[in-house]
């Protein structure tokens, strides 16, 4: 059976059940339940308790065994103690799918517990995700984990070791930069499905453009090998290996009985396999967000084009120390590029404009020339001018706020909004007119409107160092294709 | 169980986790990996008749369950010229190794034939990795590895592409790729070895270490020469 359809209970549950939810919103399981309701699920819940009537409105079973309906899937966020139990329950009346929330097996040492319940779900036929994991996340409606976060859809998926790096970077930093995510799979102690399995199911899923894992150990290392090596030549995997020093192999082994690889082991797999390694997880999101939303660069000139010389050069040195070329342009291109920028600026490349108020030039003109030479492969922006100044008018001292250009500009911050998302869409369109990616960096976050707009339009806004080690990335994996070619 | 499993099995049994040189060196030609002439001889008049066999220079070591590292219990002499030489070579070695541990196990002093000077000196070595099994590492010799730490790694299996991959990958390639109008190695051949290596790690999960160390990589053409071997083993879970 093809891996995806076998996990169609952790994917598509019409019906799902939950042990732990109670009227203490406060309580794990009400907390997942909720998550899970206001991320706009569709299908039923049915809580489990052994006491109430109903739970948050929903009627409540005192047995799972009472339940009529079919069930998809099963949540269980309860003492350890009672799981076994409940999943012999589980298994007798033909469920197919729990996820196991709680801790307090393997990773305490406590093997028996986690032994019986590896015995129980092989008898009945249950696929078990856990225990001791964060849940899971399908958008778009599907939000199984702690984290109150309505995901905006997109083709990255995760699959993680630690339940923490599962949700917590999601919040922060989708935040910032508008991440499309897919499939969020935190795998615990991985009693019966592993990383691979999950890796199997993510290679078949169409919904799903790039990959990434954050594991400490590989309890099928061949395969682990085999299914990287397979998926990576259609959809990048980038990786976060953790507990490579002595202290994080301790770390590791406590909380999740890891044995962890040292570095070099974790190269050469990604030698082998192109797989990209990142150390963090803000690297690893900036690059996942980027490959799923841009199209890959077909070789390594990049244009710069920016607003300030400082950013031009930084961009300049870490483009060219890590394999990547900022070419100087040819005097045809430079000519045309000439009359559409002020006397003093710079037309090599990078192309400095040290200031322009004329953003229709420096976000559409100048780009589309760029982008239509054969001389670049990729385009990056360091500059946006921002709106704060005029919405900071508000704030001068009470003397001068009557004085009329004040008066005549305290609005204009979010007219210009308006007047810069026309820009945009210019840009979201030479994106996929000439098929190189584009990344615009500057120091301004998504409180600015059209920051938002190109970022959920599937321009990656970062900052300046954070989008030049994307583009350095992405053409890492596209060399790597063309090298198999 | 393999025939040459049956080998490292028997080791373990007596108690004992490496292989001596000249075990490693019988188990590494089983692979068909080049390891040289050499033979085990109990008396120094055996040893002199095999060193003429091979012809002089040649090297003396002593082989003994109860010595991993010979150098350290100075068990061993280079470049023997003569058989007055090897006679007195003999004696020390024997002194040498009773003074190292007085109820030294002696298994034979093992002759063979000083190797001539090649291209280049390397090491091909491997680690058994907790979660991805056998990881190969090929590398220079001496300084190269010990304070460049110039050297690459590959887990098993890999093809022919990843192993000259894995060669390329070092820094010091050129030197083996005839840099400033030297002679070029026989990078092929080493290619070869390095994937036999590969096989024998997969076929035999006791051996958790193993070090080829130095090799010789000859000119193109007349291929690369195992001198020292060292084969670690684990007890079975």
């Amino acid at each position: 059976m093809p891996k995806l359809k076998e996990f169609d209970g952790f994917f598509n549950p019409k019906t799902v059940v939950f042990y732990g939810a109670s009227n203490m919103m406060q309580k794990f399981g009400s907390i997942h339940l909720t998550n899970l309701l206001s991320a706009g699920f569709q299908g039923k819940v049915i809580p489990i308790h052994p006491k109430e009537e109903q739970i948050l409105g929903f009627k409540t079973y005192k047995n799972i065994k009472e339940v009529q309906e079919k069930i998809d899937l099963v949540v269980m966020a309860i003492n350890p103690n009672l799981i076994n139990g409940f999943l012999e329950d589980c298994g007798q009346k033909g469920i197919n799918h729990v996820i196991v929330l709680s801790g307090g097996f393997l990773e305490v040492g406590n093997k028996e517990a986690q032994d019986e319940m590896k015995n129980i779900a092989d008898k009945y036929n249950i696929k078990i995700m856990g225990p001791n994991c964060s849940g899971e996340v399908v958008t778009p409606s599907i939000n199984i984990t702690h984290v109150p976060w309505p995901p905006r859809k997109g083709g990255v998926s995760i699959v993680s070791q630690s339940g923490t790096y599962a949700v917590q970077p999601l919040i922060a930093i989708s935040s910032k930069i508008g991440l499309g995510i897919s499939k969020i799979i935190s795998v615990g102690n991985e009693v019966n499905t592993d990383l691979v399995d999950y890796l199997e199911a993510l290679e078949e899923d169409d919904q799903t453009t790039c990959i990434g894992i954050y594991f400490e150990t590989v309890r099928r290392g061949q395969d682990f090998i085999n299914i990287i090596d397979k998926i990576n030549k259609k959809k990048p995997i980038v990786i976060i290996p953790i507990g490579q020093t002595e202290a994080g192999t301790r770390s590791a082994k406590s909380h999740t009985a890891a044995i962890t690889s040292p570095g070099y082991v974790i190269d050469s797999i990604c030698e082998q396999t192109g797989a990209i390694k990142v150390k963090n997880s803000i690297d690893m999101l900036n690059l996942l967000n980027a490959f799923d939303s841009l199209p890959l660069p077909k070789g390594n000139r990049v244009a710069i084009l920016t607003l300030g010389g400082g950013p031009g050069t930084l961009m300049s040195d870490l483009f060219e120390s890590n394999g990547m070329k900022v070419p100087m342009l040819s005097v045809e291109i430079q000519d045309k590029l000439k009359p559409w920028m002020p006397e003093i600026a710079s037309t090599i490349n990078p192309i400095d404009l040290t200031y322009s108020d004329d953003m229709q030039n420096f976000l559409n003109v100048l780009p589309e020339i760029l982008l239509k030479s054969d001389e670049i492969d990729s385009l990056i922006f360091y500059g946006l001018m921002g709106t704060e100044y005029f919405k900071n008018l508000v704030n001068v001292p009470d003397y001068m706020k009557d004085h009329e250009s004040i008066i005549t500009m305290k609005n204009f911050g979010e007219m210009m909004e308006d007047f810069f998302i026309a820009l945009f869409d210019e840009i979201i369109d030479f994106k996929e007119k000439y098929q190189k990616p584009i990344i615009l960096t500057c120091y301004n976050t998504r409180e600015e409107k059209f920051v938002a707009y190109l970022q959920d339009n599937g321009i990656p806004v970062y900052y300046p160092e954070e989008g030049v080690w994307t583009l350095i990335r992405m053409w890492q994996y596209s060399k790597f294709l063309l090298s198999k070619d | 169980m393999t025939k040459s499993n049956k080998i490292l099995t028997d080791i373990l049994a007596e108690d004992r986790n490496f292989l001596m040189e000249h075990e490693s060196k019988d188990f590494l030609s089983k692979y068909g990996i080049p390891v040289g002439k050499y033979k085990v001889v109990k008396t120094k008049s055996e040893a002199i008749t095999f060193a003429n066999e091979i012809g002089y220079p040649i090297v003396a070591k002593l082989m003994s369950p109860d010595i991993i590292h010979k150098t350290e219990a100075k068990v061993i002499r280079l470049n023997i010229t003569s058989d007055e030489e090897l006679r007195n070579a003999y004696d020390e070695i024997i002194i040498n190794a009773k003074k190292y541990k007085s109820d030294v196990s002696i298994i034979g002093v093992n002759i063979q034939k000083m190797a001539e000077a090649g291209v280049a000196e390397i090491i091909i070595g491997a680690v058994r990795d907790k979660n991805f099994g056998p990881v190969l590492m090929f590398g220079f010799g001496g300084i190269f590895v010990e304070i460049f730490k110039d050297v690459s790694y590959r887990v098993c299996p890999i093809n022919k592409e990843e192993a000259r991959r894995m060669v390329r990958g070092i820094k010091a390639f050129p030197l083996l790729d005839g840099y400033r109008g030297q002679i070029k190695g026989d990078i092929d051949q080493l290619i070869g070895v390095m994937l036999k290596c590969c096989k024998l790690l997969l076929e035999n999960s006791q051996i958790i270490e193993l070090d080829l160390n130095p090799v010789i990589v000859f000119e193109i053409g007349k291929g690369i020469l195992v001198v020292d071997a060292r084969i670690i083993l684990k007890e079975e879970d």
